[in-house]
């Protein structure tokens, strides 16, 4: 019996993350202090690196880059960020693609997916259905200027080992 | 009024083209390679030795790695035909004729090891510019006897060296400033009681670099074509040389050999060092350029001198 209420148990919880894993539909980001296409190849490869990328487009004069994801994989926004920063640059916005289902997008309002934390900060809307973007708010996330407007908003990062919490608007 | 005109219509017109580019030939900027990634730098450099007539020339190989996103270090050697492997046993002959072709240096004599660690400290970024500082440090050990005062760490001189960086890139211009500071270590060779000391230096050197070709992106194939000029100035002290503990006195070659005088004695000099890069597939840098004196000179090469530089960098592969 508790054999089977365990193989349930896995089931569900794989259903579960597939389906959370799926609600990322793709991400945008702008790159400060990149000047170059060998520094615009750079920060692509170094994205290319991660498991959960399908595809990076880089529009090299704009210096932006979209991102699409490989099905069921875990997709981890902290990383995009840190990668363009290891490469020697630093995002000037991420935004990304979400799928949501009547999410309440009320100030300070958390949603979970698998271990990580989103909250809501600023969002001119109660609550979301469908395919909308939202911006991710933060040291990383931001340019300094950027991140100045926001940074009253945003507690200090209470993110812990393997839980990550995001802050983000719509 | 022709005369001014033209030049300057050519000027702005030229520089509506151009945009900014920091991968100087002869210097780093203060921007470091990205975490994880190893890259390789082959260099040539080349010039007439002009008593003897012989071309000289000097090899070198430096690996690259990005530790973090702020911390590059690179490992390098060097090989070359500028040197015998030890002093030969008549010192006074040897520094009075190792330019001419009485004296046949070593065909390609392993020269040292150089180590360099640079670690960017600020960076002000924004959307297509950025100004950075980065500070390094340096170390070489090298086996051969270097013999003028102006040291050279990759890999003439063992010594260590310091010094800062500073890279503004905005638009149409990259600009960088260099200052380092080079503290070299005494050549020795005990069992004859030989000891070469060349003198503290200092480096200033200031770096501007354009992108000519493409004005404007479509793809990483686009071959880039840049142009670089980069003014070198030095500042060294002089040499000292001691056989058994007893002070070694070049006044002889005052008269003998003036050139070899001159590169024994405190000097400064400053040399404009314009070159031009083919980036291939947005990876395969080629640098080729040139040395020529500004300012009195540097006695450690004859002018011109050509210099030619390959480099690529090597991606991790994604993990399965």
């Amino acid at each position: 019996m508790k054999r089977c209420i365990k193989i349930i148990f896995s089931i569900l919880l794989i259903v579960f993350n597939l389906k959370s894993y799926g609600q990322f539909k793709s991400v945008s980001i702008g790159i400060d202090g990149l000047t170059c296409s060998m520094c615009s190849n750079n920060v692509e490869k170094l994205l290319r690196q991660l498991k959960f990328i399908d595809n990076v487009a880089m529009n090299l004069n704009e210096h932006t880059a979209q991102i699409t994801f490989i099905p069921n994989e875990k997709i981890e926004i902290y990383k995009i960020a840190q990668k363009v920063i290891d490469a020697g640059y630093s995002l000037r916005f991420l935004k990304a693609r979400y799928y949501f289902n009547n999410q309440d997008a009320s100030a300070n309002s958390t949603f979970q997916v698998l271990n990580d934390s989103y909250t809501f900060i600023n969002c001119n809307k109660t609550s979301l259905t469908g395919e909308h973007e939202i911006q991710f708010l933060g040291k990383k996330y931001l340019s300094k200027k950027e991140f100045q407007k926001w940074s009253s908003l945003i507690p200090s990062d209470k993110s812990k080992r393997n839980t990550t919490s995001y802050y983000i608007t719509c | 009024m022709l005369k001014i005109a033209c030049p300057l219509f050519l000027f702005i017109f030229i520089s509506s083209l151009v945009k900014g580019q920091e991968l100087f030939p002869s210097t780093e900027p203060a921007s470091t390679i990205p975490k994880g990634v190893v890259g390789i730098r082959l260099m040539y450099e080349t010039y007439k030795e002009l008593p003897s007539q012989r071309a000289k020339y000097w090899d070198g190989i430096r690996i690259l790695y990005g530790v973090t996103g702020k911390i590059t270090l690179m490992a390098g050697a060097s090989a070359s035909n500028h040197h015998f492997k030890k002093f030969p046993s008549d010192i006074g002959v040897y520094f009075a004729n190792h330019h001419s072709t009485f004296f046949k240096p070593t065909p390609l004599a392993f020269e040292g090891f150089n180590l360099n660690i640079r670690y960017r400290v600020l960076s002000f970024d924004g959307e297509k510019k950025h100004l950075r500082i980065a500070l390094f440090g340096e170390g070489s050990k090298s086996f051969i006897p270097h013999d003028g005062a102006e040291p050279n760490l990759f890999s003439e001189s063992s010594g260590i060296a310091g010094g800062i960086i500073i890279t503004q890139l905005y638009k149409k211009i990259a600009g960088s400033i260099t200052v380092k500071q080079i503290y070299p270590f005494a050549y020795r060779d005990r069992p004859r009681g030989i000891y070469f000391q060349s003198g503290n230096c200092q480096n200033y050197t200031i770096s501007l670099g354009y992108r000519i070709y493409p004005t404007k992106y479509e793809s990483y194939n686009h071959i880039n074509i840049n142009l670089y000029l980069e003014v070198n100035n030095v500042h060294y002290e002089k040499a000292d040389m001691k056989i058994n503990g007893a002070n070694y006195d070049f006044a002889f070659l005052e008269m003998l050999n003036p050139y070899v005088y001159n590169s024994l004695q405190d000097g400064k000099y400053s040399e404009i060092r314009p070159a031009i890069q083919f980036i291939f597939k947005s990876n395969n840098r080629l640098d080729l350029g040139l040395a020529q004196p500004l300012y009195k000179r540097s006695y450690t090469l004859y002018y011109p001198m050509y210099f030619i530089h390959f480099q690529k960098y090597f991606f991790k592969k994604k993990k399965k």
